[in-house]
């Protein structure tokens, strides 16, 4: 009986101590796991948007990817081409009323910028020189305009930027809108307001 | 084992699992670049867009041909599911046939470009690569090269074509080419493809009034160009972004930018999206990202001869400041250009100023032309220790001008303490006259009008205070009672002002010692007693605080 409890007592023990050692192997693994993770991320994660074989220029500023083209990048190729074996888009019909195309310039800026008001626009549809941008302005009756002439920009129509000094407007809300007119083509924007002080 | 013991051993492998698995996980999750991280209101910093010396033609050849690892110059791929060959396809369809020319096996012959104002470097003429080419516009309009790579991929997949046709050497760029026209044949072609579309990114800069959207302002901008998909007002944040979008006017919506590497929606327009986008793939990010970390300051001699205490500067003395700071974002920062790396006072302007310092709230510019990420970079500037005694502190930290701040943590702190220099006190015996060559003492009560004599001043220094000749808190003597006056003796071409006889003569007093004034005078015109009072003043620290003041008393026969 006595060398049962005792090996009871010594088995009881040994457990104790296995359970010891493993505690201690796991925290210890654990700890080694966690600074692991935080090697990584310190190491890798900070560039870490960049696929591995991003290199750096020879001696000069910035990466670059030598990757071979992704999957994505091939599709988006090939359905470019697709678009190129297409027909272009038939250029857009002139208003049988007007005998020219229908736009609608795009007002990009509106507002009053310290004592002037500044409106600047483009027209989409046609690329073209010469055309007469027509900034009007009206405020309870009042009505005060501009003309430019509009000028390409890459594949759009521009009208430089109307400058108009608040002392010839007062203050309040005036309603701003573009009117466009070529020999091909004519359209008034959507009006905006802008906040004369 | 006991099952408890398994059951802890089994916890503690799952643990490490899920850790692995998280390190893994976090890896992943960062790689997505995704449509959450787009600002239309800035697609790219100026720093970055604006930056003509990025790549040497040789990188750009090397990324061509990464791009484009085998040419299919015969057309021999098969062509989608057709069962035909790329060659066979186009005969039967009537487009170009082979031989295909790749972009990595470009070369033309150019005319050459003269500068002009939107191109300020030339442009050789003769035959040169693609690479060439590009990297020649973008050293002559001073657009980053990595610019002109993307927008030949944005507009026509060129970078990544392995069959290209000649329409799109033709309009490379979309550079004066509408989509219902062919293009204006003035611009066609690679060459004038390229250079026009850099120049076009300059004359925006230049000539920001003849465009539709400007930087610093908010813009309307569509999504689409069917204008019954709407578009939002946006600020624009700096020329590059305002370039983007007078080049293609369109801003992506949330459809586009959901499915960043495929389709939206029919309000979905890609231009803008895909330009970010294939950026960020292929050369970082578009935004400059700036931060720092520094060891602190290291205080130096105005000269940079040895190091100095900052616990223990002199009142007023010129010291030179040293700012180790790493450069621990992902950005290089740069001396020059049009968004230059400074030290910038993170509060107002700062009470150690200089005149040499680039503004009161930016004490200097970076040492080098250039830090990359990872590298050490310096700031040295030149102050003034306060003049008043005690402890200040301020917060510096690095900017890049006109664009941002290093963005993390606050700026680092320049503590520094002025000593209190002790006590300025004096006793004095009284003025002695003589004549001004010194040869003989005179009678104060006997002077001659309008005559010049020799004042003479004993004055024993019996504060704590060393008296200097020199430095910025030199001690003097002054016109008192009231300080400031004019004195009625003073003779404009020996006086220092004519409420400041003289300077000590000694270099140095210390307590304890004996100290001299000595000045020229002249006697007023008017016979009679004539008597004001002078002290030592230690310039812009302190009267001497105690009295009495020396009472220079003379009588004109």
């Amino acid at each position: 009986m006595k060398t049962k409890k005792y090996n009871r007592q010594n088995k009881s023990s040994r457990d104790k101590d296995y359970k010891r050692l493993a505690t201690i192997a796991i925290v210890a693994v654990s700890l080694l796991a966690l600074g692991s993770l935080a090697f990584y991320r310190h190491t890798f994660l900070n560039n870490s948007r960049q696929p591995e074989n991003i290199t750096e220029a020879n001696g000069l500023e910035g990466k670059i990817n030598f990757e071979p083209p992704t999957e994505e990048e091939l599709q988006a190729t090939e359905a470019h081409k697709d678009s190129l074996a297409q027909q272009n888009p038939p250029p857009p019909q002139p208003n049988p009323s007007t005998g020219k195309i229908s736009v609608k310039p795009i007002i990009t800026i509106a507002e009053q910028y310290e004592s002037n008001v500044e409106v600047s626009s483009y027209v989409g549809e046609v690329f073209e020189e010469g055309g007469v941008c027509k900034l009007r302005l009206t405020r309870n009756g009042a009505t005060v305009e501009r003309t430019t002439t509009g000028i390409k920009d890459v594949s759009k129509t521009v009208c430089p930027t109307f400058s108009v000094p608040v002392s010839e407007l007062g203050k309040g809300n005036w309603n701003a809108s573009m009117i466009y007119e070529s020999g091909t083509a004519q359209g008034t924007s959507d009006s905006k307001t802008i906040k004369v002080e | 084992m006991t099952h408890k013991l398994k059951r802890l051993i089994f916890i503690g492998i799952s643990f490490l699992l899920v850790a692995m698995l998280g390190i893994q996980t976090q890896g992943n999750s960062v790689q997505a670049l995704s449509g959450n991280e787009f600002k239309a209101g800035r697609i790219m910093d100026d720093s970055l867009f604006f930056y003509g010396n990025s790549l040497k033609h040789t990188d750009v050849q090397a990324f061509l041909n990464s791009k484009v690892p085998v040419c299919d110059t015969n057309g021999t791929k098969p062509y989608q599911s057709t069962g035909l060959t790329r060659a066979q396809w186009a005969a039967a369809n009537g487009r170009p046939t082979p031989p295909y020319t790749c972009l990595k096996d470009f070369s033309m012959n150019i005319p050459g470009k003269a500068p002009d104002a939107f191109c300020g470097g030339g442009i050789g003429s003769g035959t040169k690569t693609a690479a060439m080419i590009i990297v020649e516009v973008a050293n002559a309009c001073n657009i980053n090269a990595k610019v002109l790579l993307v927008l030949l991929q944005k507009e026509q997949s060129f970078i990544t074509d392995d069959w290209p046709w000649p329409v799109q050497y033709e309009k490379a760029t979309g550079f004066s080419c509408p989509d219902t026209a062919p293009c204006d044949p003035e611009f066609a072609g690679f060459f004038n493809q390229v250079y026009y579309a850099a120049r076009q990114f300059q004359r925006y800069a230049k000539n920001a009034t003849s465009y539709n959207y400007r930087a610093g302002r908010n813009n309307f901008i569509q999504y689409h160009p069917n204008s019954t998909c709407g578009g939002t007002s946006i600020f624009l944040t700096g020329q590059a972004t305002a370039g983007l979008y007078n080049y293609t006017p369109y801003q992506p919506n949330a459809a586009a930018l959901n499915n960043l590497y495929g389709t939206g929606d029919g309000c979905s327009a890609y231009g803008n999206r895909n330009f970010w986008r294939m950026y960020n793939d292929w050369f970082g990010g578009t935004i400059t990202d700036f931060k720092w970390w520094t060891t602190g300051y290291k205080i130096l001699d105005k000269t940079e001869s040895f190091y100095v205490d900052p616990g223990k500067l002199q009142p007023g003395e010129i010291y030179l400041a040293k700012l180790h700071a790493y450069n621990t974002g992902s950005s290089t920062w740069r001396r020059d250009g049009p968004t230059p790396m400074v030290l910038g006072s993170v509060g107002q302007n700062s009470i150690f100023c200089i005149q040499s310092w680039i503004a009161c709230n930016r004490p200097a510019r970076m040492v080098e032309n250039t830090v990359a990420p990872g590298q050490l970079g310096h700031f040295m500037f030149h102050f003034r220790a306060p003049f008043a005694p005690g402890e200040y502190r301020e917060d510096f930290k690095p900017l890049a001008e006109m664009l941002s701040w290093t963005n993390n943590a606050n700026g680092q702190t320049f503590g520094i303490k002025v000593v209190n220099p002790g006590s300025f006190k004096w006793s004095s015996t009284g003025y002695k006259i003589l004549t001004p060559d010194e040869s003989k003492y005179v009678d104060p009560g006997k002077l001659k009008p309008n005559t010049l004599y020799l004042a003479k001043l004993h004055a024993y220094n019996t504060g704590t205070a060393t008296w200097h000749k020199k430095g910025p808190t030199p001690v003097m003597l002054a016109t008192s009672l009231p300080t400031g006056r004019n004195s009625a003796v003073c003779d404009n071409t020996t006086w220092i002002a004519c409420s400041r006889p003289a300077t000590l003569v000694e270099d140095k007093v210390s307590p304890g010692q004996l100290g001299h004034f000595m000045f020229l005078f002249r006697t007023p015109n008017t016979p009679g007693e004539h008597r004001e009072q002078f002290k030592p003043v230690a310039e812009m620290l302190s009267w001497f605080n105690d009295t009495p003041e020396a009472s220079f008393g003379i009588w004109v026969k």
